[in-house]
């Protein structure tokens, strides 16, 4: 791999890290925001 | 208007770090805070989630507008000292990615603020977001040195979003609140402009001491920071907050005013003898937290 492919791929790597933690962290907050809406209407 | 050829940007993908960066996390941390700070205020309870995901939304909205600014700006900040190391003008994001992370960003943080708590909130950070963009960075900035006057109210947005989210309308301290930061901001910027003068000039930016001259700057900056200090301090005799919010908002207000006499006084026409006003300037982000942080602890030390 060249040093250009070398640094595509480092960044590729970081961003697709950061959407999975993003993801996630999303899906928990849909879960959360659920759960205080049903409390909510109890 | 002065234009500039930015640097082509390279193909590599954007790293995560530049995405970060276009939605200027230090200045997201001042209207964060107020959003909080209204939120907080707001007199009925709200779910931690909900709060949270308020906050969270507030945050976003404030990020995406600062990346639509960056996108639309990039010709200016590569002009300027003091922004030609962000990421689109220093060549390591090309502008379409900017346009297309704000826009989603603000689609996502308007419509999630709606769902998670109710759309009058979703609505106000959406006009907020588009004043931001089309009435502040695009229609005045380079058009006015009125532009940070009017665009101001951009930034006094967080408030009322953050009332709003709990309680689904508005009301009158969450209005001052408005008031106050919308005065606020232009003996702040003002203040920053004075030492910078040379940065905007050279970019064409036609802010008021470029334009009409340090002098009516300085002027200008008094003439805000009175009314400013009255919006502070109105809460306390409309019965809205207590007199730990009173006494705090009287005091900062006073120091407010003294450092923009110390400015009004000052004949310096270079940056390296601008103390004053590189002094109001640091006040007036401590002011702001401040004055919130007390108006917090006001409601709930007191209540």
């Amino acid at each position: 791999m060249t040093p250009d492919q070398d640094e595509i791929r480092r960044r590729q790597r970081g961003r697709a890290i950061i959407m999975a933690v993003l993801l996630v962290a999303f899906v928990g907050l849909v879960y959360a925001i659920t759960i205080a809406k049903m409390s909510l209407y109890r | 208007m002065t234009t500039t050829a930015l640097p082509q940007a390279q193909s590599l993908p954007a790293d995560w770090r530049d995405l970060l960066a276009l939605t200027k996390p230090r200045v997201m941390t001042l209207v964060v805070f107020t959003g909080l700070c209204g939120l907080l205020v707001a007199p009925a309870p709200i779910p931690p989630a909900l709060g949270f995901t308020a906050i969270l939304c507030i945050a976003l909205g404030a990020g995406a507008a600062a990346a639509l600014n960056m996108w639309y700006e990039a010709d200016l900040d590569a002009l300027m000292k003091r922004t030609a190391s962000r990421p689109i003008p220093a060549g390591r994001l090309d502008r379409q990615t900017a346009l297309h992370f704000g826009v989603g960003l603000a689609f996502f943080s308007v419509i999630l603020m709606g769902v998670a708590t109710n759309w009058f909130a979703a609505a106000i950070l959406a006009v907020s977001i588009l004043f931001y963009v089309f009435v502040y960075t695009i229609w005045l900035k380079r058009r006015t040195p009125q532009n940070i006057v009017i665009g101001g109210a951009a930034g006094a947005f967080p408030p009322l979003i953050g009332w709003a989210a709990v309680t689904g309308d508005v009301a009158t301290l969450p209005l001052i609140l408005f008031a106050l930061i919308f005065l606020w901001t232009p003996p702040h910027f003002w203040a920053l402009s004075l030492f910078v003068r040379s940065d905007y000039a050279a970019a064409g930016v036609p802010m008021l001491p470029v334009v009409a001259g340090a002098k009516a700057a300085r002027i200008q900056i008094l003439l805000y920071t009175l009314p400013m200090a009255a919006a502070a301090v109105a809460p306390w005799p409309l019965g809205l907050t207590g007199a730990l919010y009173g006494v705090a908002a009287a005091a900062l207000s006073l120091a407010f005013i003294l450092l923009a006499l110390r400015v009004l006084f000052n004949r310096a026409t270079e940056p390296s003898g601008m103390r004053p006003e590189k002094r109001l300037f640091a006040f007036s982000i401590l002011y702001l937290f401040a004055i919130f942080g007390a108006l917090v602890a006001d409601r709930w030390l007191i209540a």
